[in-house]
């Protein structure tokens, strides 16, 4: 293993060395043709590697299987710190370097799949397994990553191959989705011949982060000031104070891979276990609702007939991926997407489409207000986290945000994210005229 | 120049011709420049369903234009002015510039695609700046300026005049005959004026190297003459801080020009001026051949080859220069430049004059164990930072504060230099407020009153001090947003039509990303497009027929596209890529051979890359061998390729600086026609929009509270501080054991906490810590007892779900009883981390917080054992009592008697786990102690790190080396422990391992 050459910090770090994400790459006008991957194991896969690709790669995958070690091993570097059992905070993360030089091959599969090659499962069982994980999640199944794969990829339009050097999909008899039933061959899998793509070419893998805020209550150090209030019709909607301290705990939730070309789903691989960075005692201004006058503010959008019905349309997708605040069904953020591809696919009259739409976002009333109100929170938190970057010329790896709940409504938590902050909010706290400026500015063309 | 002023000219005709159209919407209309009458323009209604339409200007009726006629066929020879085609024996013409512009507007896949194409919008903002008049001063002028300097430094006159006369002549001779007025008063006040501190404000290309070199070589030659004719020690020489490494390699170039010249002249005083580099040592060192390195390619002017540095056996180095006729030149003025880490103790021993350097570098060696280290930074009477605006980039907070932190050893040194920041892109209200924000030190907690003066502080502004001149730059700014594709799509056009123009012509563009990451990214893009698809987009841009399915057609008159009269014309770019290359005998598969070698004029250049391959990217960029290149920041500040005339932003850069850095990187000299042209792609999300519809901050940046870098001085300081404790007492006991140093190093870091606590900054003294931290061990055997019992109860939870089975679908108690119990250990872990979280600033914690603390865990605590599942079993069913009450009948369980043993296993570890913890609770006599032992007990930790390279005993030798493996992050914790203050090395960053 060489010495680290890369190094990122804070929420940077997270976006920078996103898990399946090319990290580094040249090409082969380069002196040095090499491509540097991070990996972390997907919620229901396992994770194997081994140190020459080519030795590996002719092999079926059953027998590739059997030779590899696996990913764990890789991770035995030093920890920070452990929270809650499941969110691991790394000073360094292993990354692997794909090469002529550097022959390495990482496997990640599903771990039905991984019984099924390791004879601990049977053809059927897995196949029914499998197909209950892909109607509930649009994940891939199976990653073979390799120098080869990475720069000539064959895949899988529906994604569930995400990459692989192999010119026939493997996995095809156990496939529920194959295209054509009984056959070894499967319309949904291409070819890099046939693509001419690589890797970057068929994904665009971005980060999906956690965020949390904690407030230490140590009142010798702890700063609450508040700034503003912004009213709406003469009556106080948000105030924003500035409190300092605060730690931020962010770690991936999951990794989203967005097609780019080729490939027809959009996939999002979840952990259970997880990657994370902790930030100590930085600075964050609260940004707190008055409930009673959001509410009011949602009243007027609704009765807005053309916000309205958009408001509505979006509320009813959020509601189908259980993303509101405190719900403790199970997030599946891809489902509304997956159900509007089914409907607006479906062959049919517009007249028809749409009243299949109404039917699948019709939330009770509550829920829809409830959802309607968070979407107006998060659009004001956007207003103003947006703005303060442009304000501020930073970025989302310098200024986050989170939206938290409780009996008190919504409030949003914007944040510096390094440690010890930066003192921008600071600065802003102490030149209240420049925040009221920024923030009239920000609303006045929002409205427009 | 004429030559140059026509060229702008007729560029910005044209773009502002663009311009006008994009405000009229539709059809874009292209100035062309015709040396003839040509009939009416092509803008009828035709020209609506194409999307464009050309509009010809006689050149010869223009009259702007006409004295432009003598320059046309060197324009056409140099091939910047295009003869597009010949209509009715006329030739029309277009610039190279507004040509590319027109080309990426109209860019797309298909020439029948109109609805493929790249640009949606798009936006031209045309900027012209007058350029300094390097003629106006006659470098005569300032022999009295640098006599008087010397003088002012009790040097008697004929010494001060022959040392004036000898850096005139050498200036001159190294090519500067002449100054820009702006430049002779900002040398003559930086040499003369009593201010600290001066902010040299001008824009790129203006000169700003002489604005500092000179007095860096004055400063020297003060220094030199000061010891080794009047034995005085008390001047320094000069510091010359740069935050890129191409940059400081260019520069380096430049300075050993000059002291070339100056040496020479210098002989009769009998002294020479020399120069060192310091640097860092990256980890993958630079090849090193039989002690040889070679630094860098150099002009001389009489004198030209390789500089190569040669390691003797007896440990002196040697810098060679290597001339393109085999002749070998020891260049004695320069000291060496680090290329591995024993060079810096020669180096630094030859006491060089002037001192080249990195901010990165400043912070180590203040705070390096070895005296002649520090004493080379410290004896120093100018300290230059150029492109001094990096430094209020969040990034480089902690730069600042090690900054300060070097003045304030100044300060104490009683060294009082003269501190210059150079930069063109100060985007403050105020400018003169950078010297504050970099060097000021804070005089109270909250930074109300900083130590340095506003009027101690001197803006040399180049708008007030410069006179304007007809001579001027030509900046063209394209904003480009997609049409229905994405904005890879057009970076990827952009970078097509780059590199067909390109080839055959000895212009340069670079392509500018903000990571090494996005640099990939592009690159592999340009490798799909130039190697995978073998270029086949370009030719079939060349060719009117497809060259996939003709390769082994001749390239004839017929098939090579026609810009005008072809029915696509917006679609060709033969005439960008030449038409002369398209003559003779040439098959479509020569062509795309062609098209294909031009991936190697493609290259990247980065951080990542090794100093070798960086510097040989450089050089085979100045020499023509690539001609585009996709760079990160590392080519954004200073450096100077004459023949750049393209930039490519592709995404929004860091700040608004670099975007203006990076257009400044472009029409730097005559080679370029000083026409900078620039493809802005910004991501097109809402709020890139609006930034862009707002337009720039007239206000300028923001810069944070200073109050926060005050912090991270005072770590500074305090790390400081214990270094040289820990220092001194090596001098007594010349070498002990690392863990001796490690806890000498944590006493050290006692007295100034104590000092903290009596100004009431700290609640409890450092002491109180140690003594917590030794009641530690007592705790480890609890912990280890509440893991492994949680471990066990894993355990059994894996197996209560295999043998509490029950014959129907359904959940039975076992299922359910194991899912609670997950989410109760849990919440035994989330109250944990929640208490041991609290460790940052644990030393400012009051009294009663603490108090609090350790009630509100004793609380929680007791509200988790509460929360414990409680079961019940009887002959005829298993209870289990979580939230709800839920009975499974005996009779639904597949294996009964192995379910119920299971839950009495668990029950049994449940109950110990409780204990351990009852246990812990009882045993914990305050909130500080709580914390403490949460913190040191229950922090997972990982392999310990590889502790390389350090010898086995620590010495005053090798205490850098174990201070930065091994004791540093021990006095770091311990500060973030008492002051919060969070050293982001240690908290935040995340290093990347790669596995090769």
């Amino acid at each position: 293993m060489s010495r680290p050459q890369y190094e990122r910090s804070g929420l940077g770090a997270l976006y920078a060395f996103t898990p399946f994400k090319l990290i580094y790459t040249t090409t082969v006008s380069q002196q040095r043709d090499s491509n540097v991957m991070l990996f972390w194991y997907p919620r229901g896969t396992v994770g194997l590697y081994y140190d020459r690709a080519s030795e590996i790669l002719p092999y079926p995958l059953s027998e590739a299987i059997k030779k590899c070690e696996k990913l764990e091993k890789l991770w035995r570097v030093p920890l920070r710190d452990k929270v809650r059992g499941s969110i691991y905070l790394y000073s360094e993360f292993p990354a692997v370097e794909f090469s002529p030089t550097s022959d390495k091959y990482v496997l990640v599969i599903d771990r039905n799949l991984y019984e099924y090659f390791t004879g601990r499962r049977g053809e059927e069982e897995v196949r029914e397994a499998l197909k209950k994980k892909i109607e509930k999640r649009s994940t891939f199944i199976l990653a073979e990553f390799s120098y080869r794969s990475i720069n000539e990829p064959n895949f899988c339009r529906l994604g569930l191959v995400l990459i692989t050097h192999r010119a026939e999909c493997t996995i095809a008899n156990l496939c529920p989705l194959r295209s054509s039933q009984g056959s070894r061959m499967c319309g949904y899998f291409l070819k890099w011949s046939r693509t001419r793509e690589t890797y970057a070419g068929l994904y665009k893998v971005m980060a999906e982060l956690g965020l949390e805020v904690t407030e230490p209550g140590h009142q010798s150090l702890r700063v609450v000031r508040p700034l503003l209030v912004l009213p709406y019709k003469g009556r106080p909607l948000l105030e924003i104070t500035f409190v300092d301290p605060v730690n931020i705990l962010a770690y991936y939730k999951g990794v989203n891979f967005i097609p780019k070309k080729y490939v027809e789903r959009l996939l999002r691989a979840s952990f259970s276990k997880t990657l994370g960075i902790r930030l100590y005692l930085t600075s964050a201004f609260k940004i707190s609702f008055v409930d009673k006058v959001l509410e009011e503010v949602v009243n007027d959008v609704l009765n807005d007939q053309e916000a309205g019905r958009w408001l509505r349309f979006k509320a009813g997708l959020f509601l189908l991926s259980n993303a509101l605040l405190g719900s403790s069904a199970k997030r599946v953020p891809l489902k509304p997407w997956r159900k509007l591809e089914e409907l607006l696919c479906r062959p049919g009259s517009l007249e028809k489409i749409k009243k299949l739409l109404n039917e699948t976002l019709n939330p009770p009333p509550d829920e829809m207000r409830k959802a309607v109100k968070f979407i107006i929170v998060h659009t004001i938190a956007h207003v103003i986290v947006l703005n303060l970057w442009s304000f501020l010329g930073l970025s989302e790896n310098e200024i986050g945000y989170i939206i938290t709940t409780d009996n008190d409504g919504f409030s949003v938590w914007v944040f510096e994210a390094a440690s010890g902050g930066y003192g921008y909010l600071k600065y802003l706290a102490e030149n209240r005229d420049k925040l009221y400026e920024l923030l009239t500015q920000a609303f006045t063309e929002a409205g427009e | 120049m004429k030559k140059v002023s026509c060229y702008q000219r007729l560029v910005r005709k044209q773009i502002l011709a663009l311009k006008r159209s994009r405000e009229a919407l539709s059809p874009l209309s292209y100035l062309i420049y015709a040396s003839g009458p040509v009939t009416g323009s092509s803008c009828d209604g035709s020209s609506k369903e194409l999307g464009y339409c050309y509009e010809f200007t006689d050149i010869t009726k223009d009259g702007d234009l006409l004295e432009c006629l003598p320059y046309v066929s060197d324009l056409v020879n140099e091939g910047v002015l295009i003869e597009l085609e010949r209509i009715d024996g006329i030739s029309v013409y277009t610039t190279l510039h507004a040509d590319l512009v027109f080309r990426v507007l109209r860019g797309r896949a298909f020439e029948d695609d109109l609805d493929g194409r790249w640009v949606g919008y798009y936006d031209i903002d045309v900027e012209e700046s007058y350029l300094p008049d390097f003629s106006a001063v006659n470098i005569e002028k300032l022999r009295e300026v640098i006599a008087n300097a010397l003088i002012r430094e009790d040097f008697d006159r004929e010494i001060s005049a022959r040392a004036a006369e000898a850096i005139i002549n050498g200036l001159r001779r190294a090519g500067y005959r002449s100054l820009a007025v702006w430049q002779f008063e900002a040398i003559r006040s930086i040499l003369e004026d009593s201010e600290s501190f001066y902010v040299v404000d001008a824009p790129t290309a203006a000169g700003k190297t002489l604005v500092f070199m000179v007095p860096a070589v004055v400063y020297a030659i003060i220094s030199k003459l000061g010891r080794e004719r009047y034995r005085r020690e008390d001047r320094g020489g000069a510091l010359l801080a740069y935050p890129r490494k191409a940059l400081q390699r260019q520069q380096l170039e430049n300075l050993l020009k000059v002291l070339h010249y100056v040496n020479e002249s210098l002989k009769d005083l009998n002294v020479r001026l020399t120069v060192a580099v310091d640097k860092g040592v990256e980890e993958r060192r630079e090849e090193i051949r039989g002690g040889e390195s070679e630094l860098l390619e150099i002009d001389l002017g009489e004198l030209r080859g390789r500089l190569i540095q040669r390691r003797e056996t007896d440990g002196r180095i040697k810098v060679l220069l290597r001339c393109l006729d085999g002749r070998e030149l020891e260049l004695k003025y320069f000291i060496g430049l680090v290329v591995e880490p024993k060079d810096r103790d020669y180096i630094l021993m030859q006491h060089p004059d002037i001192l080249i350097t990195n901010p990165w570098t400043i912070r180590e060696r203040i705070k390096s164990s070895k005296a002649v280290y520090r004493e080379q930074y410290i004896k120093r009477s100018l300290i230059v930072l150029d492109e001094a605006h990096v430094y209020t980039n969040v990034n480089y907070l902690e730069l600042v504060a090690a900054l300060k932190l070097y003045r304030s050893i100044l300060n104490e040194n009683k060294a009082r230099p003269k501190y210059i920041l150079s930069s063109a892109t100060i985007l403050l209200e105020s400018k003169s407020e950078l010297a504050r924000w970099i060097w000021g030190i804070c005089k109270d907690p909250d930074c109300r009153n900083i130590d340095v003066d506003p009027y101690d502080v001197k803006l040399l502004d180049y708008f007030k001090l410069e006179p304007s001149n007809p001579n001027t730059l030509l900046k063209v700014s394209v904003t480009l947003l997609p049409y229905r594709l994405s904005i890879e799509t057009i970076v990827q056009g952009v970078l097509q039509v780059l590199a067909t123009a390109l080839t055959s012509r000895s212009l340069k563009s670079i392509v500018f990303v903000d990571s090494v990451s996005e640099v990939s990214t592009l690159m592999k893009y340009v490798k799909t497009i130039f190697h995978d698809r073998s270029g086949v987009e370009i030719c079939d841009h060349i060719l009117s027929i497809r060259c996939r399915d003709h390769s082994n057609s001749k390239v004839t008159t017929d098939v090579v596209r026609k810009p005008i009269s072809g029915k696509y014309g917006d679609y060709s770019w033969s005439h960008l890529w030449g038409y002369d290359l398209l003559k003779g005998s040439y098959t479509i598969d020569r062509l795309l051979e062609s098209i294909r070698n031009s991936l190697g004029l493609i290259r990247e250049h980065h951080g990542a890359l090794t100093d070798d391959l960086r510097r040989e990217i450089e050089q085979g960029f100045a020499a023509d061998k690539y001609k585009i290149l996709i760079a990160t920041s590392t080519l954004d500040l200073g450096v100077d390729f004459g023949d750049v005339t393209f930039v490519v932003q592709y995404k929004p850069p860091s700040s608004d600086e670099a975007l203006i850095q990076r257009l400044g990187r472009a029409g730097r000299s005559d080679k370029s026609y000083r026409v900078a042209l620039a493809f802005y792609i910004p991501l097109h999300t809402p709020i890139h929009l609006q930034a862009l519809a707002r337009g720039p901050r007239p206000s300028g940046i923001v810069l944070p509270h200073i109050s926060v870098v005050n912090k991270m001085y005072t770590a500074e300081i305090l790390e400081y501080k214990v270094k040289e404790n820990l220092r001194e007492s090596l001098h007594y006991v010349r070498e002990i054991s690392p863990g001796k140093a490690r806890r000498i190093a944590l006493y050290a870091l006692q007295e100034p906490l104590n000092e903290l606590v009596k100004s009431g900054r700290l609640q409890v003294a450092a002491s109180y810590y140690t003594y917590l931290k030794e009641k530690v061990p007592d705790y480890r055997e609890l912990c280890k007892g509440i893991g492994n019992a949680k471990k066990r109860i894993n355990k059994l939870l894996a197996e209560l779900k295999s043998k509490c089975r029950i014959k129907k679908s359904g959940i039975g108690a076992g299922k359910l009883l194991a899912e609670y119990v997950k989410l109760w250990l849990e919440e035994l872990s989330e109250i944990l981390d929640k208490y041991k979280e609290l460790h940052a600033g644990l030393g400012m914690l009051s009294d009663s917080d603490a108090d609090r603390y350790l009630k509100d865990f004793n609380n929680d605590i007791n509200e988790w054992i509460k929360q414990k599942p409680a079961v019940d079993i009887d002959e005829s069913r298993v209870c289990v009592y979580t939230p709800y009450v839920y009975p499974t009948p005996i009779s639904d369980l597949i294996k009964p008697e192995e379910c119920i043993d299971c839950i009495s296993k668990l029950y049994g570890e449940i109950e110990l786990l409780i204990k351990y913890v009852k246990s812990f609770v009882s045993k914990v006599e305050s909130g500080r102690e709580l914390i403490t032992v949460l913190f040191e007990v229950f922090t997972a930790r990982g392999p310990r790190e590889f502790r390389l390279q350090c010898p086995d005993k620590v010495s005053v030798d090798s205490l850098d080396c174990h201070w930065y493996h091994y004791i540093r992050d021990d006095v770091l914790k311990y500060l973030r422990l008492y002051l919060g203050l969070a050293s982001r090395g240690q908290a935040d960053v995340i290093r990347l391992q790669v596995m090769r």
